[in-house]
Order: C-alpha cells, then sequence, then structure tokens
C-alpha cells in the first residue's frame, strides 16, 4: 500500500468538502502522518449531522530492540560486565531508562558516549535478553498522533463520538447528537470497501 | 473632518509628523517603533492631508489611508482551541490591525456545533462594547445558514461573518458575510486567501464608513481623540500603562485602560478648556475587559452643544 493513495473526502455541500480535504492534508502533514496512512475516506454530512473517517494504516513499523540501537557483547569473565556499543544516539534517553530499571542506577555506567556497560553476575542471559528488550514503539507513538489527528479533524461541536482501532485499521464515527446504528453500518460498508481495494492490488501483485 | 491616515517611515525626523499633525489640529492615535522603523497611526484635517503628503514625501516615507484607524474590532472564533486558532481568526485579526484598527480576539465558551452552538449573555455584552464584530466561522453553507445565527442574532454592533462557500445571500442578523475565510488549517498566504482579506477589510471599512456617517446625523459632543488627548494631558498615570494601546478609539468613545473603581472620579473630572467636564458630555463605565473603563460620549442631542 503506498502512501495515500487513496483520499477522498465527501459531502453532500462539495466546497465544504474541499475546504476539509485541505484541512485533513495540513493537519496530517503538521503531524507528519502523510506516509503512515495507506487510505483514507472521510464523509461528512452537516445536515443529520455526521462525520465519519475510515483509514487504513501502513504496516511495517517493528518495535525497537536494543540490538537496533547497538552492539551487545560481554566483557571478559572476571569483570562481569555486559558492554553495548552504541550506533545509533536516538533512543538512548530511553535506553538508559529501561536499563536503569532493570538492573539498578549504580550498575549502568556510560564511560564515554558510545559506550555503556552493565555490571551483572548473569553476563551471558543479561546479554541475551538486553540485546531483545523494546525499548521504543513507533506503532504506539503513530497511534497517540493519529488519535490527535482525528481529533483536530472532526468538526469541534461533535461530541459523540464512536471509534474501533485495529492494528491496520481505523474506523471513527462523530456527532453532536446520539450515534445512529445506521451511519455505524454506512462506516462498516466504507470500510469494507476500502480494505476490498487493498485485497485486489494484493491479487493482482501476485 | 478628520482622515485616518497611517505613517510607514523611518525613526529619523518622525517628530517632525508628530509636531506637524499637532499644529494642525490633528491626532496621533498611536506610534509604533520597530527597531529603526516607526508607525503612526493618525488623524489629520482633510484639507491639508497635502501638507503631511509632502513631509512624507521629503522624509522618504509612505502614508496611507487607513479607515479602519480609530475603530476598535472584535474577532469571535467559536473556541479558543486549535480547531479554530491560530490560523484564520488570528490572521483575520492581525490583517485588520495592518489597517489601523485595535482588534481583540476571543474564543466563545460554547461557540462549537450546530443545535449545541450557544453565546453567554458576558461574551455578548463585551461584543456590544466593541464597533463591529467578525465571526470567523466554518466550511458548510448548511451551518452558516441555518444554525450558527444563534450566536449574533442578539448583538446590537454590526456584525460581519466569515466562512468558506460563497453565499448568493447573507445569512440571517449578519450585515455583511465575506466567502473563502473558512476553517484553513495553515497561514493564509496564498493568492486567494490575501485577496478574501482583503475583501473583508474593505467590507468592513465600508460598514464603519457608514457607522460613522449614521453617527455624524447626530454628532457626538466631541471628537473621542479629543478625549484621548485630554486624558493623556490630564491623566499622568495613563503613561505607565504597559499596553500598546493605554486609550483604545472607539466610534462614540475610548476604552481607558485603567482600573474604574479608581480612576472613575478622575476621567469624570477631567477639564475641557471651552468649560464644560468629561462627566458632563460622557458616560463612564465599567468595560467587560478586566477592570478598565468605557467611555460612551452623548451627542449634541443629549448636551446640546459640541465643543
Amino acid at each position: 500500500m503506498k502512501p495515500l493513495e487513496v483520499f477522498k473526502v465527501e459531502s453532500p455541500d462539495e466546497t465544504g468538502a474541499e475546504a476539509y480535504d485541505s484541512v485533513i492534508r495540513d493537519v496530517l502533514a503538521d503531524l507528519e502522518l502523510t506516509t503512515v496512512l495507506g487510505r483514507l475516506w472521510v464523509e461528512i454530512d452537516p445536515a443529520e449531522p455526521f462525520f465519519i473517517f475510515c483509514a487504513l494504516i501502513r504496516t511495517g513499523l517493528p518495535p525497537i530492540r536494543v540490538s537496533d540501537v547497538a552492539d551487545v557483547t560481554t566483557g571478559t569473565p572476571s569483570s562481569k560486565q555486559v558492554i553495548l556499543e552504541l550506533t545509533n544516539e536516538e533512543y538512548v534517553p530511553q535506553l538508559l531508562g529501561r536499563l536503569r530499571m532493570e538492573y539498578g542506577h549504580e550498575n549502568i555506567e556510560q564511560p564515554d558516549k558510545k559506550t555503556m556497560t552493565i555490571t551483572t553476575e548473569e553476563m551471558a542471559e543479561a546479554s541475551k535478553s538486553i540485546a531483545d528488550t523494546i525499548i521504543a514503539d513507533p506503532r504506539r507513538e503513530i497511534e497517540v498522533r493519529l488519535a490527535d489527528a482525528l481529533l483536530r479533524i472532526t468538526p469541534e461541536g461533535f461530541r459523540v463520538r464512536h471509534h474501533v482501532s485495529t492494528g491496520s485499521e481505523m474506523l471513527f464515527v462523530a456527532s453532536e447528537d446520539a450515534i445512529q446504528p445506521e451511519w455505524i453500518k454506512r462506516a462498516e460498508g466504507m470500510m469494507a470497501e476500502l480494505k476490498e481495494g487493498s485485497e485486489m492490488e494484493v491479487s493482482g501483485d501476485a | 473632518m478628520l482622515e485616518p491616515i497611517m505613517y510607514e517611515g523611518g525613526v529619523f525626523k518622525h517628530n517632525l509628523v508628530i509636531e506637524l499633525i499637532e499644529d494642525l489640529g490633528g491626532y496621533v492615535l498611536q506610534t509604533n517603533y520597530m527597531q529603526t522603523e516607526v508607525m503612526i497611526q493618525m488623524l489629520c484635517p482633510h484639507e491639508d492631508v497635502s501638507m503631511l503628503e509632502d513631509l512624507a514625501k521629503e522624509l522618504r516615507a509612505k502614508i496611507t489611508r487607513a479607515p479602519l484607524t480609530g475603530t476598535d474590532i472584535i474577532v469571535i472564533a467559536p473556541t479558543l482551541s486549535y480547531h479554530h486558532l491560530p490560523h484564520h481568526a488570528c490572521d483575520v485579526a492581525e490583517y485588520m490591525r495592518r489597517q489601523g484598527a485595535n482588534t481583540t480576539l476571543i474564543g466563545l465558551a460554547r461557540g462549537v456545533g450546530r443545535r449545541i452552538a450557544q453565546i453567554s449573555a458576558k461574551e455578548r455584552a463585551l461584543t456590544d462594547e466593541h464597533d463591529l464584530a467578525v465571526f470567523t466561522l466554518g466550511n458548510f453553507e448548511d451551518c452558516l445558514m441555518n444554525e450558527k445565527y444563534v450566536l449574533y442574532k442578539d448583538i446590537e454592533v454590526p456584525c460581519v461573518i466569515t466562512g468558506t462557500p460563497e453565499l448568493s445571500t447573507t445569512p440571517a442578523y449578519a450585515r455583511a458575510y465575506v466567502g473563502h475565510l473558512g476553517r484553513i488549517a495553515h497561514r493564509l498566504r496564498n493568492e486567494g486567501e490575501i485577496g478574501a482579506l482583503d475583501k473583508l477589510a474593505e467590507v468592513v471599512g465600508t460598514i464603519l464608513d457608514e457607522q460613522r456617517h449614521e453617527i455624524s446625523k447626530d454628532p457626538l459632543t466631541t471628537h473621542p481623540a479629543r478625549i484621548m488627548k485630554e486624558i493623556k494631558e490630564q491623566i499622568p498615570e495613563i503613561n505607565k500603562s504597559l499596553s500598546p494601546a493605554p486609550i483604545t478609539l472607539q466610534l462614540m468613545g475610548a476604552r481607558v485602560k485603567l482600573p474604574y473603581s479608581q480612576y472613575k472620579e478622575a476621567i469624570e473630572n477631567i477639564e475641557f478648556e471651552e468649560g464644560p467636564k468629561l462627566g458632563e458630555i460622557a458616560r463612564v463605565l465599567p468595560s467587560g475587559v478586566r477592570d478598565y473603563m468605557l467611555i460612551r460620549i452623548l451627542p449634541k442631542s443629549v448636551t446640546g452643544f459640541v465643543i
């Protein structure tokens, strides 16, 4: 799925739909979400009133493990140390926090900018488990940003909300009145149509 | 007849401009220094504008007619959230400021939505303190025409509405409508958007000119700028105010940024050389903005004279 390969904003009021198209593009660009969404279909009917937002999220962002940002080795048997040689400094604050929580503040040292040592009795086991420790999850950050974007895009007065969110799709219905079951059905239909497109693409590629 | 003029030039010798205006019987309303540049808003007698033009030419400065000078405009967004601010509402307020107006920007507490939109009595009273209100509304024609009027239907000052669609008729209860200025999440800088801001400034200028014309049928006892001058001369504390415009001029009076509780009597006792005191030709009221005070000048039909 390419970034925003489907981008539809529909409304009985065409001028309003065009304006909303611009608002959505601006908000997604501000929150750096343009490459995160694969397909997006928004429908707004001010007369009903409802706001439906269906999106397919592009997957493929694995969680960041220690082994992704550092080379993990063990020191000499007498030193009882695990040594991390950092290759990427972007996640150092999260890494330090995680290690201190696990092994205690006094056992973590940073002799120079790109080296960290962890003093522990179980060197071999520790080096393995440290390498597999998850220190950051970009997916989680994206979910937070996506929720923020949704709240910015939705008309502010539409405070009654219904949402279904899984790892790869997001369905959101909002209104200022009680949510009607047919709006949810309509949103589910839209979502199914969006997904149908992606299945066709997969079979086409094959 | 005083002409609202904006002077933009260097700081060098700009005091000559201020002296000239005072000699001609005009008023300097506001002086803003921006490093080596200065921007002066003033009222100049219509027949003497050419003298000012000559001096500006000599000093390599620019003078322009700024019809919004000496007016107090309130820009109202449905709320203060990021749905409506900073783009659009702030840009509208800033653009009118550049045309010479003093603008106040507020967000309503519960102005959002369609059926649920409402304005409180306090917000309405605050709006009525100004010369004109601009409501920066949204994208959908149905909302603009059928729902949002509840926000401004009971407001006494003229209301200008902005929104995205081009409407063939002005929404009910509004004085004017300007399109292409709806909910926008980026800075207004494209050609069409700047054009819409120009249109808004023009529409607002026309409405204010109509208001001035209306007031001239029963003229005010004195010009608001005269009151500003007397306050500056007789109440030195005003110069200690940190506000960029300690006295905000309005079409029918002024808002003075001094505490009402402490300065009401001092303001009422301001004397004019023709004899009357300010308390006799104007009403001094508490303003809805902080503890400021509002001066409303009485018309000739009430006082029986003009000074």
